[in-house]
């Protein structure tokens, strides 16, 4: 057995056992930081999967900024509610696994363990090589002006799912803002100061690592591993570290300026869409001489609003002060 | 099998495993938290299939267009469960409850 498959055996099988102790620890707060180690884990099986790509997206948004979202949803429903009465259903650490009887338990696990069976057994018996479009999307590779395959793939061969991808993240992010900004209890100026000192000095020394790191991301984007994707997502996360050491917290307010970087994603696929149409060809099928400028252009918007979408989302969702009294949410829910 | 499909095999088997206790997970907890974390698991063991398979193709690199469908979805995961984090909030702000049992709320 060759070092490379001992550590493959071992990652598969820490990705399943760490992946059920995540879903099924005793407490919440063990769940999610399990999460956050099974997030790292999948990082690793990405790398060793060839997907550098999705590695870099992977560690930054999967153990990273799911992991920050998750703790502070926790954060806000493990205090008791202000002014109520506690009830059985806010204690986080209730048992694992009580939504249903015991019957229909047993009856998922078998449905469930048929799924499994069948889903594994089409992954082994899978033919090689398969009917798929890698010959056909690799082919349009070798020849096209960009040449990292992910990118390629998602700014030319299937801009449209990206497109409407990028549609799919504004409205979530809409509706998180929209969700959040119905919460507020009181103005932001009084929210207690979240950072420390050592998150600040930390911050203040890692943010601009983490903007060089994005801008190489999407500069080497077009000819290696890397792209809109990996380095949005450095970006976002460079906006949490802002966010935790509470450094131009004013800055993220809900400007003007946020709400446009909010929406460019899908306005500059709708752009180059309109150009290539009024090109003469179809929507998105940009003229040969164009396609280099125009991924590279898309790719930058592209970045910009992926990496100020994810750090809103996660401001909005940042822990928030909570009023002392109920009755003066209540007023302040009906002004 | 060579060593490389053998390395396949092992984590097409591991992301078939995950996604049947995820499921569990998502249908059989109470508590939203939990439910919420098991579905964004779930989407996890999916992309681990969606690229084990993409290795699996012949030539000198895997195939790019899972690579792309799983890039694009780990930011619709993160957007969509921050979104359902939130409306857990919500729905804990107004019912004091982080679950969808209305018996075990009491009411």
């Amino acid at each position: 057995m060759t070092p490379g498959l001992l550590f493959d055996a071992l990652l598969a099988l820490g990705l399943v056992v760490v992946g059920a102790s995540a879903l099924f620890a005793t407490t919440l707060f063990k769940a999610v930081v399990l999460f956050i180690a099974f997030g790292l884990m999948m990082a690793l099986a990405w790398v060793r999967l060839d997907a550098p790509d999705i590695a870099l997206a992977e560690a930054a948004i999967g153990a990273g900024l799911t992991g920050a979202l998750m703790l502070d949803a926790l954060g806000h429903v493990a205090g008791e509610p202000a002014g109520r009465r506690a009830t059985a259903a806010s204690d986080p650490d209730d048992a694992p696994v009580r939504a249903v009887p015991r019957i229909a338990r047993l009856a998922l696990g078998a449905g469930l363990g048929a799924v499994v069976g069948a889903v594994g057994w089409a992954a082994l018996t899978f033919p090689v090589p398969y009917p798929g479009l890698a010959a056909i999307a690799l082919d349009a590779v070798a020849v096209h002006p960009v040449s990292n395959a992910a990118t390629v793939v998602l700014l030319d061969l299937r801009a449209w799912d990206t497109f409407l991808e990028m549609l799919v993240l504004l409205l979530a992010a809409l509706g998180t803002l929209v969700l959040k900004a119905r919460a507020i209890h009181e103005p932001r100026a009084i929210a207690p100061a979240l950072g420390s000192e050592m998150l600040d000095a930390l911050a203040r020394r890692l943010v601009p690592l983490m903007l060089l790191v994005a801008g190489y991301l999407l500069w080497a984007g077009t000819a290696r591993s890397g792209g809109a994707f990996p380095a949005g997502a450095i970006l976002g996360a460079a906006g949490v570290m802002l966010f935790l050491a509470d450094i131009g917290r004013d800055r993220f307010a809900d400007t003007r300026g946020l709400r446009i970087a909010l929406g460019s994603g899908t306005a500059a696929f709708l752009g180059a869409g309109l150009l290539s149409l009024a090109g003469g060809s179809a929507f998105l099928d940009y003229a040969p001489a164009w396609t280099y400028p125009t991924i590279l252009a898309i790719e930058i918007v592209l970045t910009l609003s992926i990496g100020i979408t994810l750090a809103l989302i996660y401001g909005a969702s940042a822990r928030e002060p909570r009023s002392p009294d109920p009755e003066l949410d209540a007023e302040e829910a009906h002004p | 099998m060579s060593g490389a499909e053998m390395s396949i095999a092992m984590y097409s088997v591991a992301a078939a495993a995950l996604i049947g206790l995820a499921s569990f997970a998502a249908f059989a907890m109470r508590h939203l938290l939990r439910r919420i974390l098991a579905l964004n698991m779930l989407g996890s063991a999916v992309f681990l299939l969606l690229v084990a398979v993409a290795r699996r193709a012949e030539g000198p690199a895997p195939d790019p267009v899972p690579h792309a469908m799983v890039l694009t979805g780990i930011v619709v995961a993160v957007s969509a469960t921050a979104f359902a984090l939130i409306l857990a909030r919500r729905l804990y702000d107004a019912t004091g409850a982080c679950s969808l049992d209305a018996e075990a709320d009491g009411r």
